[in-house]
């Protein structure tokens, strides 16, 4: 306490000597040197003097900063410090959306190496890390390792896979550097964002060349994560800026339940570039692309007739490479209405090295948008997509895909307005996108809300939308054999295999989502705001699985086949609340708490066991409570110290064999110091109040859990 | 004993000023002051055309479109000398009645305004100056930025010579970045 006391008093003292601060200090300085003497006599006077005097020196700090600050150079202004630049958009606060948005300054002071990590920032989304190389990362509910419900988007492109049909976090990396900042939109979000952002969409927005500009070079080492390295470059070209950039890193194995290692280590490589321009001042070009080489490892529970268990574990290893290429125009046309085009081509590869699976895959996508102000009240936007996905699957062994070669093709367009009722007080925003895409035909996915600010710094909102989720390519060709499980002579004579079989052809339906949701934002004063939402979902159609056929397969060593065909006859509800709060308690101190509450409940006219069974899934993908407290100090000019600490609450047991996974709270802690100003070194711990934890079991394919475990790492930065 | 009492009367200043008002920390560090003071002093640097004004003594208008987060730093500025001229501070003016101020302050816009708003300054001669995200992409004349800990800006040089406006050498060489003809920077 007497530190902290301590630290207090030495800011005091640094801010005023300081020179450039000349705008901040006149008011301190007022306090100090006024207020020295009588403390000499009687410090109980002194302080009570003090108190009675700051009440009177903020306007006379006002008046003395207002009269500095216009006789101050420009030079001098842009050298003034200041604590709290607003680094959110402004038009945050008139969202009608549960939008949460993470900024570069967030990462780097949380401490996250990787993007789902840096996630956990957001309220109403759930992270778990499953290994060292995997995650699963939703937003209100049902998480997996194929989380299926939440949209992903990086600088334009969608990354969520149309093979799992979710985010493959191993491959979905980027120098955190030149991340401006990751929008976290709960909630559907379909009417703007298309299909699939069914509980939320995530924009992560990477800086534009000009603010990259110089040199970076990083490298770090640390117990889990064993090395990281990343350079970039930032120069100028003909109107505009760009910047090139390589990052590699590897991270260790963790350990399992039972102790052994777990095979999840992982090696990535990546390199990119972007380039922005503009040639007119109204006319802006970006083009950029990213090649990525990236290797991990797993160890599948395999189904094994042979084994007394009915399966084995076998150690994988999945390689994945990829390139893609995006750009985009953003002009003003004569009439004053705004347009967009944006076109990316991807290519990316798969390989699990054994020869299990195989993918090839290539997207091409164009989408434009226009938006139109029509009048002081009427601001519309329409837009037109399309997209092109080809693939060739080959597999062996558990998986089997067919046909081989599939290519998806989905045309979209959508339509908003976003109508002023009362000048800056209400709005009201329509929107509809209608999708058709090869499996399930059209889809029709409207929203309406609503937004009243009674005063700039309050807020109301409300909204009623309606989303889809199209099954996914595996969900509609991909057989696998799940497990095995032995002989019970007399009463079952062969041993079982369980095989999840491929649905006909067309047959698929789309899973389907209402939300109602309501939230209110305030900015209580310069120091204090507040954001809470609340919604209400209901689910229909959820893919979940449903006894099939059986029949023996005769031979050398006869079993019997037991399939499981899919169904998509489950109903579920969720409704939650997210707290989002940030203080700065002090201008060089932070505090940003945060509380999630959700919850699940499911409902299915059947009583196919399985069905039944596939249900308990929701339970195991439902932390009740999730809560988070960030604490952020700013130590004079070189020294960062922040803190992070978590709690999330159990989850269920979601198959019988493996047991639920505990509550968990953990704190991070980074140190940062900055050496020169174009130097700084931060030593980051993680997950320090426990040797290691679980924080999920993993779903879908059948493997170990992998624990999580006390780390730390040390990184340096130079910038110059 | 001495030293002893130094530091517990250090500790009691700081409990004491850290306990006070909120207020306090405002004026201590107002960011709305240092980006009213900001746009004050791009004005010094910048060359409007003889027809802007109307007469020698003709006063200079700055006006803020939109809310009022930055009204009280901007009021402050009203009366001030530059350039020779009174400074007149307008606040809360709807942008197409701001065609006739020289300088524009636009605060707290919706992204999705933002152009429109700038439309009503095409071919005239005010300099627009905003905080908001993106704002010379959007053909806005000076956007101010965030820095790590302190306040940039950047310009953007078709935008100033659309609105017939002279920046000076010496406030492109301030700026983080340059947009516009003769290259970034």
């Amino acid at each position: 306490m007497s530190g902290l006391r301590a630290i207090k008093s030495v800011k005091l003292v640094s801010i005023c000597k300081a020179g450039k601060v000349d705008l901040a200090c006149p008011s301190h300085k007022t306090h100090v040197h006024r207020f020295r003497e009588p403390m000499k006599n009687s410090i109980q006077a002194a302080a009570i003097t003090l108190a009675v005097a700051s009440a009177f020196a903020s306007t006379q700090a006002r008046a003395a900063a207002e009269e500095a600050s216009t006789d101050l150079s420009l030079e001098d202004l842009l050298n003034t410090k200041v604590t709290t630049v607003s680094r959110k958009p402004q038009s945050l606060q008139s969202t009608a959306a549960a939008a949460f948005v993470i900024t570069r300054e967030d990462i780097e002071r949380s401490g996250a190496t990787s993007i789902p990590d840096a996630l956990r920032m957001a309220p109403g989304v759930q992270v778990a890390r499953l290994a060292n190389n995997r995650w699963a990362v939703t937003a209100r509910g049902f998480n997996g390792r194929f989380a299926n419900k939440l949209l992903v988007l990086m600088d334009g492109r969608s990354i969520y896979s149309p093979l799992f049909s979710g985010v493959l976090w191993e491959y979905e990396d980027t120098l955190l550097d030149n991340v401006e900042r990751i929008e976290v939109i709960r909630g559907p979000g379909a009417a703007l964002w298309g299909a699939n952002a069914v509980n939320g969409v995530i924009n992560i927005i990477t800086r534009k060349a000009r603010d990259t500009q110089g040199e970076l070079l990083v490298a770090g080492t640390g117990t889990s994560e064993r090395g990281l390295v990343a350079a970039r470059h930032g120069g100028e070209s003909d109107n505009g800026h760009y910047r090139v950039w390589g990052k590699a890193v590897e991270s260790k194995a963790t350990v399992t339940r039972t102790g052994e290692m777990g095979n999840d280590e992982w090696r990535s490589v990546r390199a990119g570039f972007r380039r922005d321009w503009s040639p007119a001042a109204s006319d802006r070009y970006l083009f950029s692309g990213e090649a990525y080489n990236g290797s991990t490892g797993d160890r599948w529970d395999v189904a094994d007739l042979n084994s007394p268990t009915g399966y084995s574990a076998r150690d994988v290893e999945q390689k994945g490479r990829g390139v893609h290429l995006l750009g985009r125009r953003e002009w003003v046309l004569g009439d004053g209405s705004e347009a967009a085009l944006q076109t990316y081509l991807v290519h990316d590869m798969i390989e699990e090295r054994r020869g299990s699976i195989l993918q090839w895959r290539t997207t091409f996508d164009i989408d434009f948008q226009r938006r139109m102000v029509l009048d002081a009240r009427n601001d519309f936007i329409w837009g037109l997509g399309y997209r092109y996905s080809t693939d060739d699957v080959q597999t062996s062994g558990i998986f089997s895909m067919s046909p081989e070669k599939r290519h998806l093709t989905l045309l979209s367009a959508f339509l908003q307005d976003e109508y002023t009722l009362v000048p800056d007080t209400l709005r009201v925003v329509l929107g509809a996108r209608v999708e058709h895409n090869g499996s399930t035909g059209f889809e029709y996915q409207p929203n309406l809300r609503m937004v009243w600010t009674p005063t700039p710094s309050r807020s109301v909102w409300g909204a009623l939308s309606r989303a889809v989720r199209t099954p996914s390519r595996a969900e509609q060709d991909i057989q696998v054999d799940l497990f095995g499980t032995p002989a019970q002579p007399p009463f079952v004579p062969f041993p079982v295999l369980t095989r999840n079989v491929a649905p006909p052809d067309g047959t698929q339906r789309s899973e389907k989502v209402k939300t109602l949701e309501l939230g209110y934002r305030q900015q209580l004063d310069a120091t204090l705001s507040f954001d809470v939402s609340a919604y209400y979902s209901r689910y229909s159609q959820l893919r979940s699985g449903q006894l099939g056929n059986q029949y023996v397969v005769m031979g050398a060593s006869p079993y019997i086949v037991q399939e499981i065909s899919p169904a998509s006859d489950t109903n579920a509800q969720t409704h939650g609340v997210e707290v989002a709060l940030d203080w700065y308690v002090q201008p060089w101190w932070r505090l940003q708490p945060s509380y999630t509450y959700l919850r699940i409940s499911d409902s299915t006219d059947s009583t196919d066991p399985v069905t039944l069974a596939s249900l308990r899934e929701f339970g195991a993908s439902e932390p009740r409570h999730q809560f988070s407290l960030r604490s952020s100090m700013t130590l004079g000019e070189r020294h960062q110290f922040d803190l992070w600490l978590r709690r999330v609450s159990a989850l269920d047991d979601a198959n019988a064999n493996n047991a639920a996974t505990p509550a968990y709270t953990t704190l991070d802690a980074r140190i940062a110091w900055k050496v020169t100003p174009t130097f700084e070194l931060a030593l980051v711990g993680q997950n320090l109040l426990e040797r290691r934890h679980a924080e999920a079991v993993p779903d879908l394919l059948p493997s170990q859990t992998q624990l999580v475990e006390r780390s730390a790492y040390i990184k340096a930065r130079l910038q110059f | 004993m001495s030293r002893f009492l130094r530091h517990w009367r250090a500790a009691l200043v700081a409990a004491v000023l850290a306990s006070s008002p909120p207020t306090w920390g405002q004026a201590a560090l107002s960011e709305s002051e240092l980006k009213a003071a900001l746009v004050f002093n791009f004005a010094r640097y910048v060359e409007w055309p003889e027809r802007a004004f109307a007469t020698r003594e003709s006063p200079l208008v700055m006006c803020v479109v939109g809310r009022d987060r930055l009204s009280a730093a901007f009021a402050a500025l009203d009366g001030r000398k530059l350039q020779g001229r009174t400074v007149k501070v307008r606040l809360g003016v709807p942008p197409e009645e701001a065609r006739s101020c020289h300088v524009v302050f636009i605060a707290d816009p919706a992204p999705r305004q933002l152009v429109s708003t700038l439309r009503n300054f095409s071919g005239q001669a005010v300099l627009t100056v905003s905080d908001a995200d993106g704002f010379i992409d959007s053909g806005g004349a000076i956007g101010i930025v965030p820095g790590e800990d302190r306040l940039q800006f950047e310009v953007n040089r078709d935008a100033l010579d659309q609105s017939q406006l002279k920046a000076s050498s010496q406030l492109l060489k301030l700026a983080r970045a340059v947009l516009g003809k003769g290259g970034g920077g």
